[in-house]
């Protein structure tokens, strides 16, 4: 029977050739900017190098202080009781918020507070985002910094090229070591060639390459050079303010990030006052939470991160559902056009499942070659997207999940489009189905 | 083999209603070939339909071979259609993307029967009209004689007990017309098939056992 349906798809895909043509270069379009949302979405949020175990990470990028104070107000409520105005006086004694501050961790503050928790296997503190600009032959090399400790490079399972991390001893004696990406490498030396020993100059420090990676695709540990965190300058800080330049990530015991979500608020509650502040919050956020935080600031990360996952999801049938209707319309009218032969079918004992399944097989046929013409439309932009570098931090990815998805995808486009048409189909009536005359 | 008793059929609008067919009566026994005789409209192709388990009647009881059929619509139907009846369409209704292989094979594919098993009774189907060594071609291909030929092969290719053709003859020259009549004889008379057919050409019409006429609606011969 499949065969059957597969060779008559193919024949009505050949014969019909107008209506193929605007068929597949619909789905193949929409199907191409779909995968492309997919890479995009997969490269920055999916498991992969150095973020293989972020599902099981929480990430600590905040610190939230809050000057809660003793406060009490007044509220006089009036009312006209028999001709006299009656006041009722209320006095609320509360604890109010005077003032906040949100930012980044000191490092002291973390190794103080953070540093020994008990589901958290293993941590890193680290800061990023710092910018140098270095000369080489007189032109300016800007190099985005990250200075961290040396349970990073455990934590994060970069891919190393050439080298090695740095370790704990060097942290702890200001080594001047790094590790490169090979991006850099390619602007500052010219080549990802034998630089292993060779030095690259940064806050008027020269520091020797240990080690080389490739750049991470994901924003999130998106650096030009790892040093350790005890050559910055200042390091490592004043123990009183409890704000700096670092992060912290860890990895959940067990993969319960609920439980050290809920072990960092307790450790919040028992941080000292400071000299402006007495009451803290220690957020901890899963990866998909931190993303949406940066694009929705929320006191409530998990919300923020449901929304996010909602509004992408949104987009996307959103864009999915414009061209799928439209095809569904160009099917209605395809497949009405072969009433004739949908009476002839039920005339000679075909019933309504029989006649689905042959229009949807149909339909998939469709899309799946569309899919096909998709997905290589898709390849072809993401190497021409990373290779002119359009999406400056972002190098997508073509991977196997990648196609797993852009299947699926294919299934489902394929699958909708082809039902409602086919289900309107499976009802006509064989008699006026047959009044239409096509031999 | 059919037995039609009190069969009515009404087509209802709004504003109108049409009586298609008025307290029909009819008894076909098995391996009859009865032809239906009159005018356009009179209801001759809406009782074809409804003795094929086509279209429903407003009233009245069809049996085929001692049972009769409460819902057209049902799945039950849908397989004695594919078991016991053939039909043949004035305009052929083939299948244009398919070949004439595949299009005689349709009623065998409803009935599960598998590929080598069809090929083999379709090829020997078109034998019986003369139309093996076109099996390759498609529809568009052939005139219209030959297009009814296909159409019969695809009727008798499940071996079905009644065949219920709607003016077999109506598009075809008389030679052509002639020939497929011979090969409808032949099936009635070989193979003990029931035969019902519609037809405005008295000709063909008197080459068959029994004749009745519509006018109206009604049954008057």
């Amino acid at each position: 029977m499949l065969s059957n349906y597969l060779k008559l798809a193919l024949r009505v895909l050949t014969r019909r050739k107008f209506f193929t043509f605007i068929s597949l270069f619909g789905i193949s379009f929409t199907l191409a900017i779909l995968m492309l949302s997919i890479s995009a979405l997969e490269t920055e949020l999916g498991s992969n190098a150095p973020l293989s175990d972020r599902q099981e990470m929480v990430f600590l990028d905040r610190l939230v202080q809050k000057n809660m104070e003793q406060d009490t107000t007044m509220l006089v409520d009036s009312s006209l009781v028999d001709g006299i105005m009656k006041f009722d006086t209320t006095y609320t004694h509360e604890r109010v918020n005077k003032g906040t501050s949100i930012s980044s961790f000191g490092l002291p503050f973390l190794q103080d507070h953070v540093a020994d928790l008990d589901v958290a296997e293993k941590y890193s503190f680290y800061a990023t985002g710092e910018t140098f600009n270095s000369f080489v032959n007189e032109t300016k090399v800007e190099i985005e910094a990250a200075y961290t400790d040396h349970r990073f490079w455990d934590l994060f399972d970069f891919q190393f090229i050439e080298g090695r991390p740095y370790d704990e001893q060097m942290v702890n004696s200001g080594a001047t070591v790094s590790v490169i990406t090979e991006k850099l490498a390619q602007r500052y030396f010219g080549t990802t060639k034998n630089l292993l020993g060779r030095e690259v100059e940064m806050a008027g420090k020269s520091f020797k390459i240990i080690g080389l990676v490739p750049e991470a695709t994901q924003m999130l540990l998106q650096s030009d050079m790892f040093v350790p965190s005890s050559t910055k300058a200042g390091y490592p800080g004043s123990r009183d303010e409890y704000y700096g330049r670092y992060a912290a990530a860890f990895l959940a015991r067990n993969g319960n990030t609920d439980l050290l979500k809920h072990e960092l608020n307790k450790v919040a509650e028992s941080i000292p006052a400071n000299s402006q502040f007495n009451a803290f919050m220690l957020q901890g956020k899963t990866s998909k939470e931190l993303y949406a935080n940066q694009m929705m600031y929320s006191e409530d990360p998990e919300s923020a991160a449901r929304w996010m996952t909602f509004f992408v999801f949104a987009l996307l049938s959103l864009f999915a559902l414009l061209p799928t209707l439209n095809l569904v319309n160009l099917n209605v009218s395809r497949i009405m056009d072969r009433s004739s032969e949908i009476g002839v079918r039920k005339a000679f004992g075909a019933q309504g499942k029989d006649l689905m399944a042959q229009f949807v097989f149909e339909n998939i046929v469709l899309t799946v070659i569309g899919g096909a013409i998709g997905l290589l439309i898709a390849i072809g932009l993401i190497y021409l997207i990373n290779d002119a570098r359009l999406m400056e931090s972002l190098v997508l990815q073509v991977n196997m999940r990648f196609f797993l998805y852009s299947m699926i995808l294919v299934l489902f486009f394929g699958i909708l489009s082809g039902l409602l048409p086919a289900y309107r189909m499976s009802r006509l009536h064989i008699v006026n189905a047959l009044k239409q005359n096509r031999s | 083999m059919i037995s039609i008793q009190n069969l009515s059929k009404v087509y209802r609008t709004k504003t109108i209603e049409t009586t298609a067919l008025n307290n029909i009566n009819l008894n076909v026994p098995k391996g009859e070939f009865l032809s239906i005789m009159g005018p356009s409209g009179c209801g001759k192709s809406t009782l074809l339909n409804i003795m094929g388990l086509l279209d429903e009647p407003t009233s009245g009881k069809v049996e085929i071979d001692g049972q009769s059929m409460p819902n057209y619509n049902s799945k039950s139907v849908a397989r004695f259609r594919n078991k016991q009846l053939g039909f043949i369409f004035q305009s052929f209704h083939l299948i244009p993307d398919l070949n004439i292989l595949d299009n005689v094979e349709l009623p065998l594919l409803y009935a599960k029967v598998n590929r080598k098993e069809r090929k083999r009774l379709s090829e020997e189907a078109l034998e019986s009209v003369g139309l093996r060594n076109r099996m390759q071609h498609f529809p568009g291909q052939l005139s219209g004689g030959q297009k009814q030929r296909v159409a019969i092969a695809r009727a008798i290719v499940g071996k079905p007990q009644i065949v219920l053709a709607d003016e077999p003859t109506g598009n075809l020259d008389s030679s052509m017309g002639n020939e497929v009549m011979d090969i409808l004889l032949r099936l009635n008379q070989v193979l003990e098939t029931t035969i019902v057919m519609v037809t405005h050409d008295a000709n063909m019409a008197k080459k068959t056992d029994r004749l009745i006429r519509l006018y109206d609606g009604t049954q008057i011969q």
